[in-house]
Order: C-alpha cells, then sequence, then structure tokens
C-alpha cells in the first residue's frame, strides 16, 4: 500500500515538474493583425518574422491579416470580447478611434529610445502624440506624389519637364487630353465618397493652405481655402476618363499602366508593375506643385505604426517580446524589408537611418526609379502630413470618425457631381464635421 | 392579328436577350479576363486574350501564403455550406411538417414570425452574436459559421417547406398509419420522399446562403487558414495593390459550385418559391 502510494507521489512529482519544464520549453506565441493582404506584402513580413524568430527562438510570431476596410469594425468587435492580438499595425485615424475604446498601451518609452537610436521623422510620429505619450510606433510610411507618364508630356505637352505648379497641371492636363484626341486623359482623380478621393484630395487642401481643424482642434473646414482647393479639384476633374467622379482604389494604377492617363498625384507604387509587368522606364513621381504664389506645398502620408494592448501588458512576456519585434522592424537593414523589400514605392522608412541603408537603396527596383524615391524622402521629411495630425499632436479625437465616414470625399463628390457649388460644399462637408468633432481641450 | 402577335413575341424575345446580356457580359468579360497574362489585364489592349495563360489558376490554387490558401478557404465554405445544408433540411423538416399538420400554428404567430426572421436585417445582431461566441468558446470556430447559418436559414427553409408539406395528402399518413408505420417512419418514408423538390430548393437555397455569405464570417473567423472563400477572395482587393490575375479567376472558381448546385435544380427552386403562391 505505502509503496503504491509512494510511486503515485513520485509519478505526479514527475507530472508536475515535467509540465512546468514544457511549459518554459514552450515558445511565447505572440500574434499580430496587419492589413497588407497581397502575396508579396505578406512574404516580407514573413521574412522579418522568420529572421526575428531565429534570433529569438523562444518567441513564435503569427501574422495575421485583416483587410483594411474590416479593421475598424473586426478591432473593435475584438475589443468588446477580450479577442484582441497582442499588437497591430494601424493608422493615425485608426490609433485615436481606439484610443477612445481605452484599450491602447503607451509605447513613450519605446518611441524615445529608438528615435534617440535612428532619428523618426518627427511629421511621421508626432501623428501618434497625445497627452505627454506616443500611442504608437510609425514603422513604415506612404505618400502620394505627383505621378506622371514622360513619354506623354513629351508627346502632347512638348516637354518632359513636370509641372511645378497647379496652374500649370490645369494646363498640362488640358493640353494632353485635347492634343491626343481624348485618348490619354490628363488626371487621374476620382470623385466617388471613399478614402481614396479622401486622399486626393487632400492634397489639394494642403496645396491650398486649407485644414479641417485649427490648433485647438475647432473645425476650420468652411475656409476660403477649402473652397479654393474644391474649385481646382473641380476643374481639372474635367480632364480625367469619364467616370473618375466613381473611381476607387485600383483604376488609376489600371489606366496609367493602360496608357489612358498621364499623370495622377498618387502613390508612387504603380512603378513595380511598370517594372515587373511593362520592363518600362516611362513612369516617374515629382513634387507636388505649388499652388498660386505659395510657397509651401502639401502632400499626404500615412505613417503605418505598430500600437499595443493593455491587455498584452497582463500576459507575462508579450509586452517584452512586442517591444523586441519592434525594435527589431525599425533596425534599418530590417527595416529595407518592409519598405522597399514588400513594395517599392509602397512603403517607405520612417527614419533618417533606415531611408540611407543601403538595403533600401539596393533594390533593383528603387535602383531603376531612383528619382521617384528620393522626391518621397524629401517630401516625407519636408512637407507631408494627415488631414487632421497637422500640428504636431492630436488636436481633435473626432478624426477617426470623420476619415470614416468620408466626409472630405463626401463634399468632393458633391461638388464634382454638380450638386453643389464649392461654397455650399465646403459649408456643408463642416456641418458634417460637426457631428463628429471632439476637440481636446487645450 | 397575327403580325401583331409576332412583333411583340420579336420584341419579348429582343428584350430577353437585351436583359440576358446585360446581366451576363460581366461574367463573361471576368471569365474571358481570367486567362489573360496581368500584363494583358492591365494593358486592356483586347478583349481576348493574345497571349492565353493559366498562371493566374495556377497562382490562386498553388501558390500558398502563410495567410492565403485558396483551396482550403473553398474547401472551408464546402464544410460549412454543406453542414448547414444538412442541419437546415433536418430542422425545417420536422417544423415545417409540424406547421403544415397544425392548423393553429399555420395561422397564428409562429408562422408569420417565421417570415418577420427573414427580413429582419440581421446586421443587427452582429456584436451580441459575437460576444455569445466568444464566451461560448465557438469563436475562431467554423461550426460556429454552421450554427449562426443554420439559425439564419432555417425560418426562411422552415416557411418554404410548409407549403410543399401541405400538398402532400393526409390519407397517404393515415394509410401508412393503417398499415402500421409510426409517426417517425410515416415522416421519413411518406413524407420527405414525397417533399424532396421542397427539400432540394430549401438544401439548396441554404448551401447558397452559406456559401456567399462574408460578414459574420469576417466577424467570427480570425485565424487566416479558416477563412472561407468570400473571406479568401476579399484579400485580393488590398486598397493600392488589387491582384487582378487572381482576383478574376478566383471569381470564377467561387461561381462554380454554385453553378454546379443550382444549374440541376434551378426547375425545383423555382417550383419551391411558387408552390404557396397558389392555393387549391
Amino acid at each position: 500500500m505505502k509503496k503504491g502510494i509512494l510511486i503515485l507521489m513520485v509519478f505526479a512529482l514527475v507530472m508536475v515538474l515535467g509540465s512546468i519544464t514544457f511549459a518554459q520549453d514552450q515558445p511565447l506565441e505572440i500574434t499580430f493583425w496587419h492589413h497588407e493582404a497581397p502575396a508579396h506584402r505578406v512574404a516580407a513580413f514573413q521574412k522579418v518574422i522568420d529572421l526575428f524568430m531565429k534570433e529569438n527562438p523562444n518567441i513564435n510570431l503569427k501574422q495575421e491579416v485583416v483587410m483594411w476596410g474590416d479593421a475598424w469594425v473586426k478591432t473593435l468587435a475584438a475589443i468588446e470580447a477580450n479577442t484582441l492580438p497582442d499588437f497591430q499595425f494601424g493608422l493615425p485615424d485608426f490609433v485615436t478611434t481606439m484610443f477612445k475604446t481605452g484599450s491602447l498601451a503607451p509605447l513613450t518609452d519605446l518611441v524615445e529610445e529608438i528615435d534617440e537610436k535612428y532619428q523618426i521623422f518627427p511629421n511621421q510620429k508626432n501623428m501618434y502624440f497625445y497627452d505627454g505619450d506616443y500611442w504608437g510606433v510609425p514603422i513604415m510610411t506612404m505618400v502620394m506624389l505627383m505621378t506622371y507618364r514622360p513619354s506623354f508630356l513629351e508627346e502632347y505637352v512638348g516637354t518632359t519637364e513636370p509641372p511645378k505648379t497647379w496652374d500649370e497641371v490645369l494646363d498640362y492636363a488640358k493640353k494632353i487630353t485635347e492634343n491626343s484626341e481624348e485618348e490619354v486623359y490628363g488626371i487621374g482623380i476620382g470623385g466617388a465618397k471613399n478614402l481614396m478621393t479622401d486622399e486626393q484630395a487632400y492634397i489639394f487642401m494642403a496645396s491650398t493652405g486649407a485644414r479641417f481643424f485649427d490648433e485647438n482642434g475647432n473645425i476650420t473646414f468652411n475656409s476660403p481655402e477649402t473652397i479654393e482647393a474644391l474649385k481646382l479639384y473641380n476643374d481639372l476633374i474635367k480632364f480625367a476618363p469619364p467616370g473618375a467622379e466613381a473611381w476607387s482604389w485600383g483604376e488609376i494604377e489600371l489606366n496609367i499602366a493602360a496608357g489612358t492617363l498621364a499623370m495622377s498625384p498618387y502613390f508612387p507604387s504603380v512603378q513595380k508593375r511598370f517594372h515587373e509587368e511593362f520592363d518600362s522606364n516611362d513612369y516617374d513621381a515629382a513634387h507636388i506643385p505649388f499652388y498660386k504664389d505659395r510657397t509651401e506645398r502639401g502632400t499626404i502620408t500615412y505613417p503605418n505604426e505598430v500600437h499595443l494592448y493593455k491587455d498584452t501588458l497582463e500576459k507575462p512576456g508579450h509586452k517584452e517580446a512586442v517591444y523586441d519585434f519592434v525594435r527589431f522592424m525599425m533596425r534599418p537593414d530590417i527595416n529595407a524589408i518592409l519598405t522597399s523589400g514588400q513594395e517599392p514605392g509602397g512603403f517607405f522608412p520612417t527614419s533618417v537611418a533606415a531611408s540611407q541603408a543601403k538595403e533600401y537603396w539596393d533594390d533593383p527596383i528603387v535602383k531603376r526609379f531612383e528619382n521617384a524615391h528620393k522626391i518621397a524622402m524629401e517630401a516625407l521629411n519636408d512637407y507631408a502630413t494627415l488631414y487632421g495630425f497637422e500640428y504636431g499632436k492630436w488636436v481633435n479625437i473626432g478624426i477617426g470618425d470623420i476619415s470614416g465616414a468620408d466626409v472630405l470625399a463626401d463634399t468632393v463628390n458633391k461638388v464634382v457631381s454638380g450638386q453643389m457649388t464649392p461654397e455650399e460644399a465646403a459649408a456643408y462637408g463642416a456641418e458634417l464635421m460637426t457631428k463628429y468633432s471632439a476637440p481636446i481641450a487645450q | 392579328m397575327a403580325e401583331i402577335n409576332r412583333t411583340k413575341n420579336i420584341i419579348t424575345i429582343f428584350v430577353i436577350i437585351l436583359v440576358l446580356a446585360l446581366i451576363i457580359w460581366p461574367f463573361v468579360y471576368i471569365f474571358i479576363s481570367s486567362f489573360k497574362p496581368l500584363k494583358e489585364i492591365m494593358s486592356r489592349a483586347s478583349f481576348l486574350p493574345v497571349d492565353p495563360t493559366l498562371k493566374n489558376y495556377q497562382t490562386l490554387l498553388f501558390a500558398r501564403t502563410p495567410v492565403r490558401d485558396f483551396p482550403r478557404f473553398l474547401f472551408n465554405s464546402l464544410y460549412v455550406s454543406v453542414f448547414t445544408a444538412l442541419f437546415t433540411l433536418i430542422i425545417s423538416s420536422i417544423s415545417g411538417y409540424g406547421i403544415a399538420r397544425n392548423r393553429r400554428l399555420r395561422a397564428g404567430l409562429i408562422s408569420k414570425f417565421l417570415l418577420f426572421i427573414y427580413v429582419f436585417p440581421t446586421v443587427v445582431l452582429l456584436v451580441p452574436i459575437y460576444k455569445l461566441f466568444t464566451t461560448m468558446n465557438l469563436y475562431d470556430n467554423l461550426f460556429g459559421l454552421i450554427i449562426i447559418y443554420t439559425a439564419l436559414v432555417s425560418p426562411f427553409c422552415t416557411w418554404l417547406l410548409v407549403s410543399f408539406l401541405e400538398n402532400i395528402p393526409r390519407e397517404l399518413e393515415e394509410s401508412a398509419g393503417i398499415d402500421g408505420a409510426g409517426t417517425f417512419t410515416t415522416f421519413t418514408r411518406i413524407v420527405i420522399p414525397l417533399a424532396s423538390p421542397g427539400l432540394v430548393t430549401a438544401g439548396a437555397y441554404s448551401f447558397i446562403t452559406a456559401w456567399g455569405e462574408y460578414m459574420f464570417a469576417l466577424i467570427l473567423i480570425s485565424s487566416n487558414l479558416k477563412k472561407t472563400g468570400p473571406l479568401g477572395l476579399a484579400t485580393f482587393t488590398a486598397e493600392q495593390y488589387i491582384e487582378w490575375g487572381p482576383l478574376l479567376s478566383g471569381s470564377i472558381l467561387i461561381m462554380i459550385p454554385v453553378f454546379i448546385l443550382f444549374m440541376p435544380v434551378s426547375g425545383y427552386f423555382i417550383k419551391g418559391f411558387t408552390a404557396g403562391a397558389v392555393k387549391e
């Protein structure tokens, strides 16, 4: 009897010790969501994950893709049900929305550490700054430039020089459309109520100096500058292909590649298609033109960041693992995998160190379209910003809802469809924004 | 008079052809474009492929990434749809039979409630169901999808089957009873075979609904490889970079099971929807 009990006790002890050892040997499971579904983007993420796990065999990283269009609803639902990943990639307006739910953890120490080491572009990190803390680490970024087909400019305008002012853009667009007898249209801009129109229209606003808010977060949308921007947009869309008023993602890429568009304020990522599918150099990007006598340019940038959830802090070791992975992603040689290695022209570095990395500039597509990349770096360093985030801090926390409701695109749509004058539309947009506005007390 | 009728017929046929062409055109365009290399899709040089290729289908079926496995997505859809159809038929045939054979139930609230559930905007159930499923460990579980789809389509399928079951003469059941058959035997051996057109209709309806559903799958499924076909297809339409080739070929592949299933039973389907329209 005693022998039996002893055997049982030894067996139990072995099991307990075994399970402890087994648990200690188990790698830490870290899951993150990002929103880049194309195969080459997933491959780039996986390459970084594999390299990280090789250096950190005790961590098992898993990527999950949630499409951008689904990210808001899926994340909010996950917050409700406590099924969040450890961390997620996002954008400034996405982060403000999640911030409002109280589910985010500050990342100030990490941002400051990385900034000191690699010098994050100020406009990229400041979009995540609020109340003395950073709520996201910008890993890679996007920027819109004036993309164009040099051969069309040469053939129909008689120059290879891209336009330097918006008046020149209008002139070029008119000449190209008329001289080609509408085989090639001068400009590619959309007019539907969607994110693409939001982003393109913001370039016009930034060029004229219009803003959604003032420094105190009050709505300043209904301004002479916004009206000027809407007028310019409406004048230019007359030289866009028929149906552009209803365009969404993909249309500009297709039309630029098909040779039916000469210019477009757009992400310069179509260069990948020109390199891989057409083996052509007939694609370039220039700075966004100046508006009349203004000396400041304006364009849109989207810093893709990583944010951390409070739930993650409660899981032992998870915060440290996420921090290690973020540090790893920001290493210039690794960051190049997520920028030029992922999609040249689609993603750019967010730090000075990464923007100078040899690994970035050695990419064959970057080499081919080097000028576009230099322009992009200048724009990122100099004037690129994002609606609602122009002041180096959050000023109105309703920006996520304003962006989600595509208020700017809605306003543009009212003008290009002839339903409203630019003046009426600016007033209409400002009224819509009031519904979502939540200025931050200064 | 004959001349007028002939003209009317010609106009009718012309309108039908025109409407059919408008409906079918996008499918034809997608089908043909799915055999074009990306360069031809993007340059839109000609309607027919100049250099036809199966590369888009190969990429779709054989190029796997850690987050994308399209054959697996189709299998997940098949699994969910088959079991949804199966469970729906079991529930709907039993409940439909009960309602069809009970005058009070048929005329009462329950019958009306079935239709109400059918027209109810299910999107408002999204968050409560999400929370419920997470507590029940059914989140990120394909069986959870089967449960919710069955719950969504069963009321309508019940209503659909009632009209079929009502038309089965009671005398047949009474005869079976006289011959010694119990209620269960009568139901499975007499009623179900006679209601087969209705069952095929309800089965096809529930299969097709589950096959194409997006919103609940999006919310309730998290793991990459548990995604259903529609969720998988959506991953080809990323902003700023649409993977046109696999998107077109995926659109064709995802339609095939619906065609295979629907075409042979389309007659039953129409009959099913009109069965209750005319009372004897």
